[in-house]
């Protein structure tokens, strides 16, 4: 993997930057000694790793703004990081680059129950927002599997989704308001506790912008009453075909679940193992589908997801009964990254969407590739909405077994887009799939996205060498090569 | 090419066209208007010159799968062959799109009109807004360009999420040639229960004890009885002597719908009217389409955002000033005021009483000279306009698509 060559004028002067950020931001807010900047050199995608030039720790807003202003003035890039969960290596450091964590800036601010809004900072973790709410019987419906760790601002900036996206959708349907600072140090308040906005959907544009765009310092998100009931419905099945199926025919009912996941038969069975939650381990695909809301609808609705899948020939069939046995049903489901963890000494978690309908096209070629690769991969899936996370199985020991397990990785996204899926659901293009985005996108497509950036950052200073293959120039891509005289197809009659 | 007096109107019949049509008034640096039907050009901020370009030739749905949730049409298809089409199946925008007319079929306007203006129906509060269904798109940028982004999956987040900022952009980013849309399964049935209370005060704390409730309201409004009576149905006008009405919808499965329409009856010491689905989707349709308002040659109509808990005071302060009349839809998140025009339609202390309750606030209907004059949007921040200009730019560096359709000068 390519980065941008380090400005070796920059290191050089690392020591003189170090004292500046330590007059902003105190010597709380600042870490430059190498051995204790080490825990900053990876995130969630560890196969990479960089020391960073210097941690700055702002613990405000006003002093994000200041960080960002002087790094601007003296052309420093800068990398955000919030918990350092990114799968993708999206806050993977620069060696000529300042690390700004907002770990500092871990309050909720205010917690309006009325409006079902919640104020907080953006070093929050995802799930102390529900801790927060769910005494009054509410909660923050986007719930990543990492959400004990990562952070709200890393949500924004990642569009985070969970298992329950389906029905509640992904981060970017959950924000009402924002606060941001851009590169020059100005800081923008965005929405507020209204449901919608006029002028342009900024809220929109930052959410997913993986730090490229702004430092997200406040989020106001809406929190949603807790449903009456949930339930969930535990179905083996024999063939993945027959899985995939039922997750169609289901929706075309009419249903739109809370959850509906999918676990192949190596999946399965390394989440058996680890968690004993009662998995058929002699079944090809299970589904979870979780159902929610008023009592009345909940069990009328499981009896019916019951029946399709009957028809569908699953081969078995658990109601949760209880609150614990629907917990326990999704442990092993909850816990497939560590469970796979225990059977592999590495993995890589990839993360392409496909059109529901092809799953079983792409479960064919995963398995083709396989042996081609040589590499083992089990694959949990968010079947309700096409979002696959197949975990190849390596051992970096092993003599160019990464690079082999990598290839394989793009291999499968490759296949997504073929099938006219996409590269990334939920973890974002980070530098991990940079180089791929041409399989998705013309040029045209990312310099129109590049030029985006420029009305934000004209100087690529805000974590560059990430989601972006080639890195254009600012002035490079503002100019225009439509010119009077110069009209393709000239022949055509003009108005 | 036509030619109507001194309105120019190019049309298009596919993006081949329309590249060539924005190719040709970008070298000549000549404005246009892009029109969908234009039926929404009696709304917003009026274009500032340009010849007109009329994309109604753009019309068809290419790809739609049900079981999918997923549909892929051209642009300027109708909104009416959509609502129809997803009829077929059992489907809905669940946006709630306006209508402007009195049946799906009778629906105004196109696709690219509605998510290009991003404005959502009553069911926004909880179903989300048009930018929430907008999946993807391709489209011409100022720059003479042809562009993608999204895709038809629903979890996707490759590249900047660039179908966010096309929704709600009025056209002067991009010109979009072909969408693609999230679909959502029509409920089963929907009932409404009405509420008489005393003012908008009293008719919030009955919304927000519904809401705080396990029975899931899908909308919620408050109209004053002086507005009911306008309605052409019965158990609304029947409110002729309270204050105000509180409305609250529920909608789904038939079994749940009734359990939780008991359990709402149930709920409270106030004794509401129960409607039946057919009624449910009259009285919602009117609120949604705005046909109680009153709507004069002297006045002017507002379309106000707030945080939804504070839409039952700022309701009654607005109606209490002189000749003013409206009511809210998004459980109080959602303001149509009708004011006087005179004295620029008292836009500068509206404005200042919606902000102090964390509100803005859209001059949505009125005379084309005053829709120049006053802004139609709620007037950003320095430094915001700022960002919005350059983010303006980085689209369409000339400034030929829709000048001015939202800020004078943008
Ligand atoms: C075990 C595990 C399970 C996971 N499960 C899921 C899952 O189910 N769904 C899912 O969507 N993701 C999942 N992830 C991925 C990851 O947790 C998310 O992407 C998360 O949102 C990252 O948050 P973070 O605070 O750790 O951000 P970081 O990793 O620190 O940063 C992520 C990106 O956001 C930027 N960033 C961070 N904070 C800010 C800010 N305040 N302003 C601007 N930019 C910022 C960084 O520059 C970087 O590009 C999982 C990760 C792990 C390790
Ligand atoms: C309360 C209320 C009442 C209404 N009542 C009526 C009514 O009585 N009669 C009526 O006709 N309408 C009415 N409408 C509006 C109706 O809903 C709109 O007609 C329709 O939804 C807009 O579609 P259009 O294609 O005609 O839009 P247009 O007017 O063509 O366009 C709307 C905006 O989107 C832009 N745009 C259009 N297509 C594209 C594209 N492909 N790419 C990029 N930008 C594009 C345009 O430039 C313009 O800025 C009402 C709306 C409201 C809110």
């Amino acid at each position: 993997m390519e980065m941008p060559i380090p400005n070796a004028e920059v290191i050089e002067r690392r020591e003189a930057i170090a004292a500046d950020l330590l007059s902003i931001l105190g010597p709380e807010g600042v870490i430059d000694d190498k051995n204790a900047m080490s825990p900053f050199e990876s995130d969630g995608l560890n196969a990479y790793r960089q020391s960073p030039l210097v941690v700055a720790l702002p613990a405000t807003t006003e002093e994000v703004s200041r960080v960002l202003k002087y790094c601007q003035e003296n052309s420093l890039k800068i990398v955000p990081r919030g918990s350092g969960t990114s799968l993708s290596g999206g806050a993977l450091p620069l060696a000529d680059g300042v690390l700004l964590g907002l770990s500092r800036m871990n309050r909720i601010l205010e917690i309006d129950y009325e409006n079902r809004a919640v104020v907080t900072q953006p070093g929050v973790t995802n799930l102390a927002i529900t801790n927060a709410v769910e005494g009054k019987g509410f909660y923050y419906a986007p719930d990543p599997s990492s959400q004990i760790a990562c952070s709200i601002g890393g949500n924004v900036a990642e569009n985070s989704g969970g298992v329950h996206c389906l029905k509640y959708g992904l981060t970017t349907n959950n924000l009402l308001g924002l606060e941001m600072v851009t590169m020059d140090g100005e800081i923008l308040r965005l929405g507020g506790k209204r449901l919608d906005n006029h002028g342009y959907d900024l809220i929109g544009i930052m959410t997913g912008s993986e730090g490229l765009l702004g430092i997200v310092t406040e989020v106001t998100v809406r929190i949603l009453q807790k449903p009456a009931i949930r339930k969930a419905l535990l179905i083996g099945f024999d063939s993945v075909t027959r899985a995939s199926q039922s997750v169609g025919d289901i929706i075309a009912k009419g249903i739109i679940p809370a959850g509906m996941e999918m676990m192949d038969r190596p999946a399965i069975q390394a989440a058996e193992d680890f968690v004993n939650a009662g998995y058929p381990r002699d079944a090809d695909a299970l589904m979870i589908v979780e159902l929610d809301g008023p009592e009345a609808e909940v069990l009328s609705l499981c009896g019916r997801v019951e029946e399709i899948v009957r028809g569908n020939g699953a081969t078995s069939i658990r109601i949760s009964e209880t609150e614990e046995e629907r917990v326990l049903f999704w442990a092993g489901r909850k816990s497939a990254f560590p469970a796979i963890g225990r059977i592999s000494p590495d993995y890589l978690c990839m993360d392409g969407t496909i059109p529901r309908r092809q799953l079983s096209e792409i479960l064919t070629r995963m398995e083709r590739m396989s042996n081609e690769f040589g590499l083992r991969v089990a694959n949990v899936f968010h079947a309700g909405d096409g979002n696959l996370h197949p975990l190849i199985l390596f051992d970096a020991n092993n003599e160019g077994e990464f690079e082999r397990a990598e290839a394989f990785g793009a291999a499968i996204l490759k296949a997504c887009v073929e099938l006219g899926g996409v590269l990334t659901g939920e973890h974002g293009v980070g530098v991990e799939k940079r180089d791929l985005m041409g399989e998705m996108f013309t040029e045209v497509d990312l310099k129109q996205q590049q030029r985006l950036k420029c009305a934000f950052d004209p100087d690529h200073l805000l974590n560059p060498g990430k989601v972006f293959p080639t890195l254009h120039r600012c002035a490079e891509l503002g100019r225009l090569h439509v010119h009077k005289g110069q009209m393709p197809h000239p022949d055509l009659p003009r108005f | 090419m036509m030619n109507t007096g001194d309105d120019i109107i190019i049309k298009v019949g596919d993006e081949t066209e329309l590249l060539e049509a924005v190719t040709q008034s970008a070298a000549e640096s000549l404005p246009i208007e892009v029109t969908g039907s234009g039926s929404r050009r009696q709304f917003g901020r009026p274009v500032d010159g340009g010849r007109r370009l009329d994309l109604s030739g753009l019309d068809g749905i290419t790809m739609y799968e049900p079981d999918e949730l997923v549909l892929t049409a051209k642009a300027a298809t109708p909104l009416a062959t959509i609502l129809q089409e997803l009829d077929k199946h059992n489907q809905i925008l669940a946006f709630d799109p306006v209508l402007g007319g009195d049946s799906l079929a009778n629906a105004m306007g196109t696709i690219g009109g509605v998510l290009a203006s991003n404005l959502s129906g009553s069911r926004r509060l909880t179903a989300g807004a048009a930018r929430d269904y907008l999946l993807g798109f391709k489209a011409v940028s100022g720059r003479a360009e042809l562009f993608q982004s999204g895709s038809r999956v629903m979890k996707n987040v490759t590249g900047y999420d660039l179908s966010k900022l096309m929704a709600g952009s009025w056209g002067t980013l991009a010109i979009m040639h072909e969408v693609t849309i999230k679909t959502m399964p029509k409920p089963e049935t929907s009932a409404s229960l009405l509420y008489a209370c005393a003012d908008a005060m009293e008719a919030r704390s009955v919304i927000e004890a519904a809401f705080a409730s396990p029975h899931e309201p899908s909308a919620a409004a408050m109209i004053p009885a002086s507005l009911a009576v306008y309605s052409s149905h019965q158990p609304f006008s029947d409110f002729a002597r309270t204050g105000m009405v509180a409305v609250i919808r529920l909608e789904g499965f038939e079994t749940s719908v009734k359990a939780r329409s008991d359990a709402l009856y149930a709920m409270t010491e106030k004794t509401p009217v129960v409607t039946d689905h057919a009624l449910s989707d009259a009285l919602q349709a009117e609120i949604r389409e705005t046909r109680l308002m009153p709507r004069q040659n002297n006045r002017v109509i507002w379309k106000i955002n707030c945080p939804p808990a504070e839409g039952g005071e700022l309701l009654d302060k607005l109606i209490a000033r002189p000749n003013c009349r409206g009511y809210a839809d998004w459980g109080g998140g959602l303001i149509w005021l009708s004011s006087p025009s005179g004295q620029q339609a008292g836009a500068t202390a509206i404005r200042a009483l919606v902000s102090d309750y964390g509100g803005e606030a859209m001059l949505h209907e009125a005379p084309e000279g005053m829709r120049r004059t006053l802004p139609v949007f709620h007037p950003q921040p320095k430094p915001l306009e700022a960002l919005t200009r350059r983010i303006k730019s980085s689209f369409d560096p000339l400034g030929i698509l829709n000048p001015g359709r939202m800020i004078a000068g943008i």
